[in-house]
């Protein structure tokens, strides 16, 4: 585990723009061995956080994709069902069938194996079931998990575990006591102004910026879906390198509504009129 | 550590007065990283107050205000930084620089402080009340003179009111600033340590809020429709999967020489789920309805079989009209008010529940849970005994929320009581916090059966 601070440098040597808080946030999680949940809309940077961390922690990036119906087959452990029966066909008497021969390690189990410090991404919490959540406590609270036939397996490392959410439904308290939690709102337009400077080739810090501000303008028009920070830095690419000066341009680009697009539209409209 | 342990504690029962419950664990990790991590000053220490204690968005939001208010110090304030633009005047660039932006500021504040004259600070009101009052000079209007540029450039002109905003926004801080500056070497001067803090919006009657707060708790309002509604979705769905189907499993057997080497498990059935919404959009359930519909619509918007209902003296059903609806538009709905009125225009929940049982068993569906927000507000009209027993024998699950305190709750012509007597669960619902509590508490196993 790392014992030295990280700073807003580090992140930026990796392409991530981060401020201060985030990276308190981040050490402090490390230094308290907690997991760290973040929460917040889609294209904020969530799952981009703990890529980058790896990168940074120069460690291994072990993902957990939740979804629908997810369950401990798919996370944690499986037994290898075609390998037993073949075992058993053969008449291996001396072999125990449930022995590490015969287990599949899932994302879960290969980051408390893992014999190195690893990031372990539990991506997207809130899609998984209420049920799954639970089978999570153990694993964040103790590193350890409880596997019937073989007992209690105990993490041989200190993973960094990060647990993201988009918020589409409300994660147990039990869950969120053993985390360190943090908001990933849509970006400060400082923010917003690197990561376009860092995307866009030839752009100026002022032109960066002042599309940073249009984008942080627009999330305040009570759009369906707000641009994602990813959203407009193609946006700005696409029309700052192909010389199109229109601002109403290709919003297909950075809005996919077409009620979100009209409203846009006429924002733009509206100020030009009142101009002219 | 600068920040005392006492100090800590007594802010943990400063939480506790304003009812933040934070468990003592958080308390331990704070104090156990403040210890081993030095940081340079209290303000840092303080900020680690909020980055570790809080554990969702509301926490955050209600503790960042608690800092504020017991250590007197606002926390991550973001580094200002202004873009001139190419109308500016050279000086005013110059003092923009973030070299002299704190310096500009500071003595702008001091100037217009001294502008305004003598403060009375022995009067018992705040310091923003002088601020207000600083602010109506023509001096503090002169001082923003600077952005009143022109230009036909779109970005210039977004960029300037940004700058602008930003601008007004530190000039505000650094006046409060001085001003309690002020007030502390004021002898005999009133302190105003005792005010409560400010109101949480997320604990703001939905009544009292203003037109930006009401805007921030709609869309907040939609985000808590579309939880219900994932919520909802997860239990209706998760019927039968996993069970082992052994005559298919059997048959697959057969191809591999007898031996198990796949199972077959059932597939899921995605059920139509049962869910009913309705809410009540007369006169007395005033700017409540319109929360209430944005909660329909963010349900709507995620699980687009439910079923939503607006009633006054009978029921609408609203569906399609929301599905196709932009949050923007949800307002609109309540300005169609005569379209939803079908006898006298006074609630009527009799004749409503009458309706929205024929309306329900037209479509051969068979409902299991209802969620109703209203004030059961009658009329003085007669809510018949069977009709009750058909609305709990119909549905499962009754879930209730009624925007009216809950002191008033079967007072006057509210009837209130016969429904609750066979509501699942019922609670006074006119603040953000309310309305997710009661989300939180709609327990779905009993959904469905």
């Amino acid at each position: 585990m790392t014992n030295s601070q990280l700073d807003i440098e580090n992140f930026k040597q990796n392409d991530y723009f981060a401020d201060q808080e985030l990276v308190d946030i981040v050490n402090a999680s490390i230094y308290l061995k907690k997991p760290l949940l973040i929460e917040g809309p889609a294209g904020t940077g969530k799952t981009f956080l703990a890529k980058t961390l790896s990168k940074i922690l120069d460690s291994e990036l072990i993902r957990l994709q939740c979804h629908e119906g997810i369950d401990e087959d798919n996370a944690l452990y499986e037994w290898n069902y075609k390998k037993q029966l073949i075992s058993i066909q053969r008449d291996e008497k001396d072999k125990n069938l449930f022995s590490d021969e015969y287990l599949i390690e899932r994302p879960i189990l290969k980051a408390l194996n893992s014999e190195s410090v690893s990031v372990f991404l539990i991506d997207e919490i809130d899609r998984s079931d209420e049920e799954f959540e639970a089978l999570l406590l153990e694993v964040l609270a103790e590193n350890q998990v409880t596997i019937p036939e073989l007992g209690t397996i105990t993490a041989k490392s200190e993973s960094i575990v990060i647990l993201t959410s988009n918020g589409t439904r409300e994660l147990s308290e039990a869950l969120r006591r053993r985390c360190i939690y943090y908001y990933l709102d849509y970006p400060s337009v400082e923010i917003e102004t690197n990561v376009i400077l860092k995307n866009v080739e030839e752009i100026s810090k002022e032109d960066a910026f002042k599309y940073a501000t249009f984008s942080s303008m627009l999330r305040t028009l009570n759009l369906n879906k707000p641009p994602s920070l990813i959203e407009t830095v193609e946006w700005v690419k696409f029309n700052f390198e192909n010389n199109i000066k229109n601002l109403s341009s290709n919003l297909g680009i950075l809005s996919k509504d077409s009620y979100d697009q009209k409203l846009i539209f006429e924002k733009i409209k509206e100020s030009n009129d009142i101009n002219d | 550590m600068i920040l005392t342990t006492e100090e800590i504690l007594s802010f943990k029962e400063f939480c506790k007065k304003n009812n933040l419950y934070l468990s003592s664990d958080r308390y331990i990790n704070l104090l156990n990283y403040l210890n081993s991590n030095k940081q340079d000053t209290k303000l840092r220490e303080i900020e680690f107050i909020y980055h570790i204690l809080p554990s969702n968005h509301e926490e955050k939001q209600k503790i960042k205000n608690l800092i504020e208010h017991f250590f007197k110090t606002s926390i991550l304030d973001k580094r200002i930084n202004f873009v001139p633009i190419k109308q500016y005047d050279e000086t005013f660039i110059d003092s923009l620089n973030i070299n002299n932006l704190n310096n500009t500021l500071n003595e702008i504040a001091i100037e217009l402080i001294n502008n305004y004259g003598e403060i009375d600070y022995s009067r018992p009101v705040s310091n923003t009340f002088w601020l207000n009052k600083i602010k109506q000079t023509i001096r503090y209007s002169e001082q923003l003179t600077f952005f009143d540029i022109i230009s036909d450039n779109f970005l210039d002109r977004l960029v300037n009111s940004q700058n602008k905003k930003v601008f007004q926004e530190q000039l505000n801080y650094f006046i409060l600033e001085k001003i309690q500056e002020l007030r502390n070497s004021t002898k005999d001067a009133y302190l105003p340590v005792d005010l409560a803090p400010k109101e949480d919006l997320l604990e703001k009657d939905f009544l009292y809020t203003d037109s930006l707060e009401r805007e921030n708790l709609l869309r907040e309002t939609k985000k808590l429709g579309e939880i219900l509604a994932n919520r909802f979705n997860k239990f209706s769905k998760s019927d039968s999967k996993g069970k082992l189907l052994f005559r298919k499993t059997f048959r697959k057997s057969l191809q591999d020489g007898g031996n198990f080497y796949k199972l077959i498990l059932k597939p899921k059935i995605k059920r139509k789920p049962k869910l009913i919404l309705m809410c009540d959009i007369s006169g007395s359930m005033a700017l409540y309805s319109l929360f209430g519909l944005t909660l329909l619509f963010g349900v709507v918007q995620k699980f687009s079989s439910v079923k939503t209902f607006v009633f006054i003296d009978g029921v609408t059903d609203i569906s399609k009209r929301l599905r196709r609806a932009k949050i923007n538009e949800v307002k609109n709905i309540l300005n169609d008010w005569n379209i939803f009125v079908k006898n006298d225009g006074h609630s009527d929940y009799e004749k409503s529940f009458i309706e929205l049982l024929s309306e329900i068993k037209s479509d051969g569906s068979h409902t299991k849970t209802l969620l109703v927000i209203g004030d059961a507000r009658n009329n003085y009209r007669n809510i018949d005994r069977s009709l009750i027993k058909k609305l709990n024998e119909h549905f499962s699950a009754i879930y209730w929320m009624n925007p009216e305190r809950k002191q008033y709750w079967n007072t006057g012509d509210s009837q209130f009581n016969t429904f609750d007597d066979i509501s699942t669960y019922s609670a006074e619902v006119r603040t953000y916090l309310q309305l997710k509590n009661f989300i939180n508490n709609i327990r779905l196993s009993k959904v469905v059966r």
